[in-house]
């Protein structure tokens, strides 16, 4: 076979946005290993600079009609594109608060960087992973890369004791994961790949009953996918890691590999299992609940802001889900609209409770007592983002959660959007008592930490990236919500360019119909 | 020989592994239970490549790649498991409790 013929039919172009992240990342490494530790002033700018322009080359690809790439292995329609770029974007946002972060506890800054960057290539393959063995690889470079970030303060106990929780508890759920996948390949007689899965699976069940083989190859594979995304029950390991690793990373997993694992529940669930459209449908339902209900709860009696905003995530989980479960083109919009925003939001809440923790140390609430008085700039930024975290508008939050509500009820899923309501509400309570804590206090009821508040400096090594995503982020948070448009577009869009994702709804919309007149019959 | 034979066996290996991993206190040995779950799915992929997939050998080369990813999860794992040895001076699940709530 000749190049030319070759390279049509792997058409390997439609990765290149990863190729350049993996040019970052060895140029990262390569240039530390040969300037040294000097090299650490502007490594991170690289990789920032690598991963905005595979944002832009991402936006290049948007109306790519040859998006299949390696024979069927790699898929780069809309969809993967807004996931990709989502990731990215996370990657580089983190990048920029973890520059002061790392320098300042005295462990290597373009080791960490690379690890990130590594981190960040699983999730984007992982977003357009097609095919078995693809996904398993993407995933795979995703987790083994987290164990490593959040192990990565190696001196302190509290992160090992974090980086083992997560190794053995992720390895664990991806065996479970592999094991369903093995019965997958076996079910469909030998398919790797998606869609030949699912119609293999369609015509093997036929009118019938699907085979119960095919619900424990579901329930294997929905194990895996909830531990990525950590819903309930298989969030145990988040607060835990949450907790004892550094926050940058703990920003990262909270939006990146989140949107990474939404992403991969996406494509395998409604490609390779639409036969088991009402089982899986019914699981997710499940897990929402549980999501919902535990982790805005839990997040009530939290001390430590991180695992607070661990419960938090859990609970955020539970709402994206319901885009999910309702199975609509709106949908689909709506949860990839809400991944934008709290990419934003919790970004930018991430970086306050890291310029924080700098400043003086230390995570607990009851420590932010009185901060207004000594740093309005971080309460301010603080405030907006958990107030948008909550949803209440004007913040970018509220437009996010009324889209995905709004849609919820659309497609009647009336309990649900109900409880989902409830639980933001009681989300609101715990958000606003830390808010409380920093505004209301009186001067003498400050707490310790506050008292001995540093001088705010901003010209200090690393600092201004932090400042700069700090304002970033905090100012998209506040305006997105009103202008909002451009994104509700790309989200939209995104959903109707995907011929994997109109087909579904086509046939999804047709069975219910189908079943609505059975009933009436 | 018949397909069921080589997935029951599969099957009973997945089960010692997640019996390993729920009952084992030490750490090292819990990794040895993630191994032995791989194994068993290794076991499946390659019953089911040679009874259904004889011609393209899928689930050959899948396994291929899940032992190569094993190895490398076991090399962080016992990265990780070394570094907490030296910092706590055990690798006994039960010690490791200052993350709670």
């Amino acid at each position: 076979m000749d190049v030319p013929s070759l390279s049509t039919q792997l058409n390997p172009l439609v990765i290149l946005p990863e190729l350049i992240v993996l040019t970052a990342l060895v140029v990262v490494v390569v240039c530390d290993l040969i300037v040294g530790r000097t090299a650490s002033r502007w490594t991170p700018y690289v990789a920032v600079s690598g991963l905005l322009v595979s944002v832009v080359q991402l936006g290049f690809q948007w109306n790519n009609d040859h998006a299949i790439a390696f024979l069927g292995g790699f898929n780069g329609d809309a969809l993967s594109i807004v996931f990709r770029g989502i990731i990215a974007l996370s990657a580089a946002v983190t990048i920029l608060i973890s520059i002061r972060y790392i320098e300042q506890s005295g462990t290597a800054l373009s080791e960490f960087i690379s690890i990130l960057l590594a981190a960040t290539l699983g999730g984007m393959f992982l977003s357009g992973a097609d095919e078995l063995v693809t996904i398993f690889i993407a995933l795979e470079t995703l987790s083994i890369s987290s164990y490593l970030l959040t192990g990565y303060m190696k001196r302190d106990p509290r992160s090992n004791e974090a980086a083992l929780k997560y190794l053995l508890i992720g390895a664990s759920s991806s065996a479970i994961f592999l094991y369903g996948i093995s019965l997958l390949y076996g079910l469909s007689g030998g398919a790797t790949k998606l869609v030949d899965i699912g119609t293999a699976l369609t015509l093997s069940t036929g009118l019938g009953d699907p085979s119960i083989g095919i619900v424990i190859a579901l329930v294997f594979v929905i194990a895996g996918v909830a531990f990525k995304i950590s819903a309930v029950p298989f969030h145990q390991w988040t607060p835990d890691v949450y907790e004892g690793s550094p926050t940058p990373v703990v920003a990262f997993l909270s939006v990146g590999s989140k949107a990474a694992g939404f992403a991969l529940a996406i494509r395998l669930l409604v490609t390779a299992f639409p036969v088991v459209w009402e089982q899986w449908r019914f699981v997710f339902v499940a897990l929402a609940i549980l999501s919902m209900i535990l982790g805005n709860v839990v997040a009530l009696a939290q001390t430590s802001m991180k695992r607070l905003l661990a419960y938090s995530s859990i609970g955020q989980a539970g709402f994206v889900m319901l885009g999910l479960i309702a199975g609509t083109e709106q949908g689909y919009a709506s949860m990839i609209f809400y991944l934008f925003i709290y990419l934003f939001m919790n970004l930018g809440g991430f970086t306050c409770v890291i310029l924080f923790s700098l400043r003086t140390g230390t995570d607990q609430i009851s420590e932010y007592a009185g901060l207004y008085q000594k740093d309005p700039l971080l309460t301010l930024g603080l405030s907006l983002c958990l107030l948008s975290l909550g949803g209440i508008p004007p913040m970018a939050g509220f437009f996010a959660k009324l889209y995905l509500f709004w849609v919820g009820w659309q497609a009647g899923l009336y309990g649900l959007v109900l409880l989902a309501l409830v639980t933001s509400v009681i989300s609101i309570y715990y958000y606003i008592r830390v808010i409380k804590m920093m505004v209301v206090k009186e001067p003498q009821e400050m707490s310790a930490a506050v008292l001995h508040y540093p001088v705010v400096q901003w010209n200090l090594p690393g600092m201004r990236p932090l400042q700069v995503s700090l304002i970033s982020m905090v100012l998209i948070t506040s305006l997105a919500g009103i202008l909002s448009n451009p994104l509700l577009s790309l989200a939209n869009a995104s959903v109707s360019n995907t011929p994997l994702l109109q087909s579904f709804i086509k046939a999804s919309t047709v069975s219910v119909s189908i079943t609505d007149v059975d009933s009436h019959l | 020989m018949e397909l069921q034979y080589f997935l029951l066996l599969a099957a009973a290996l997945f089960c010692i592994g997640v019996y390993g991993l729920i009952t084992s206190r030490n750490a090292v040995r819990v990794l040895m239970s993630i191994e032995l779950m791989l194994n068993a799915v290794n076991l499946n992929l390659m019953a089911f490549s040679n009874f259904l997939d004889p011609g393209e050998i899928k689930g050959q080369v899948f396994t291929v790649f899940v032992i190569t990813v094993a190895a490398a999860e076991a090399a962080v794992g016992l990265a990780i498991i070394l570094s907490i040895y030296r910092n706590r001076d055990t690798v006994d699940m039960e010690q490791f409790n200052l993350l709670k709530w």
